[in-house]
């Protein structure tokens, strides 16, 4: 288990980080992930903890935006306009290497790039998106994960897929 | 295991470039957090499926000896006040001889029954 864990929490991490927009959150979601699964399912097969692990990852990110849309909506009726808890998305990524020949300089501007693009699209594309690329997952791994039918996978990973390829192409 | 055309493939390496570039301090937290959730994970005493069972039963067991002991909640009053006239009597009683005597039973039945007849 220990092995496993260390294996997949960087990604995972990522992967909250860019569903919260907030280090701090996105460690206290995979640390939550983390725990669960060993409470749960450590006694499991160790061929079925990645996708038990992403399906519990997946449902603490949208607990996480769910109080969230309720810390959001309550400010909204007590008129606050406290914005200081959302992070600037691009400071939370490593900054690109200044002294960097010309292809690592590219490598890095599409990396910058590709983590705005990442973080600006709907909640379940990006997730779908990570899961299958970036874990490589298979479609009804993902759609366990997701809590969603495969048809909805396969929609939400060529959405995600068309808007990324449009707004990275000049740096594909 | 999903085939990628050149571009999820860039995208996949460019991800994994940017986690080799994760700073110091969190893969330390990373790590910490680990440590922990492997510890509270791993300990029966902190998991709630391990005591909630326990605690709701010593909760039940607690608040069913109040409801027996406790003469407030109790719904069996008059007889309460039968035992406790009987016990004033035996406790007033100031000689031994009385307490032996048939006829003090007899008139501790009597003013028991007429009790009961006054309560209907």
């Amino acid at each position: 288990m220990q092995t496993f864990l260390a294996s997949i929490e960087g990604r995972a991490f990522s992967m909250a980080q860019y569903a919260t927009g907030n280090r701090d959150d996105a460690l206290d979601i995979v640390q939550d992930a983390m725990m669960k699964l060993v409470q749960k399912y450590s006694a499991y097969p160790a061929e079925q903890w990645k996708p038990l692990f992403y399906s519990i990852l997946q449902t603490r990110i949208l607990d996480w935006h769910r109080r969230q849309s309720v810390r959001n909506r309550v400010r909204g009726w007590l008129h606050w306009d406290e914005d200081d808890e959302t992070e600037d998305p691009l400071s939370q990524f490593p900054a690109a290497l200044s002294s960097a020949p010309d292809v690592q300089i590219q490598d890095e501007q599409f990396m910058q790039k590709l983590n705005v693009e990442l973080r600006a699209l709907p909640l379940r594309q990006q997730q779908v998106f990570l899961l299958r690329v970036w874990e490589g997952l298979d479609i009804a791994e993902t759609a366990a994960a997701m809590q969603c039918s495969e048809s909805s996978v396969k929609t939400h990973y060529s959405r995600a897929l068309e808007k990324l390829r449009g707004q990275l192409q000049a740096h594909n | 295991m999903m085939q990628h055309d050149s571009f999820e493939q860039k995208v996949k390496a460019s991800l994994d470039s940017n986690l080799q570039q994760l700073d110091f301090d969190t893969r330390q937290q990373l790590a910490s957090r680990r440590q922990q959730a492997l510890a509270k994970g791993t300990n029966k005493w902190l998991q709630t499926s391990y005591w909630l069972p326990a605690g709701s039963l010593a909760l039940c067991s607690l608040f069913a000896a109040l409801m027996a002991f406790n003469p407030s909640i109790n719904d069996s009053q008059p007889e309460n006040h039968d035992q406790i006239a009987v016990f004033e009597l035996l406790d007033n009683a100031e000689e031994l001889d009385v307490m032996t005597d048939p006829d003090f039973y007899a008139w501790i039945d009597e003013t028991l029954a007429e009790d009961e007849k006054i309560a209907s």
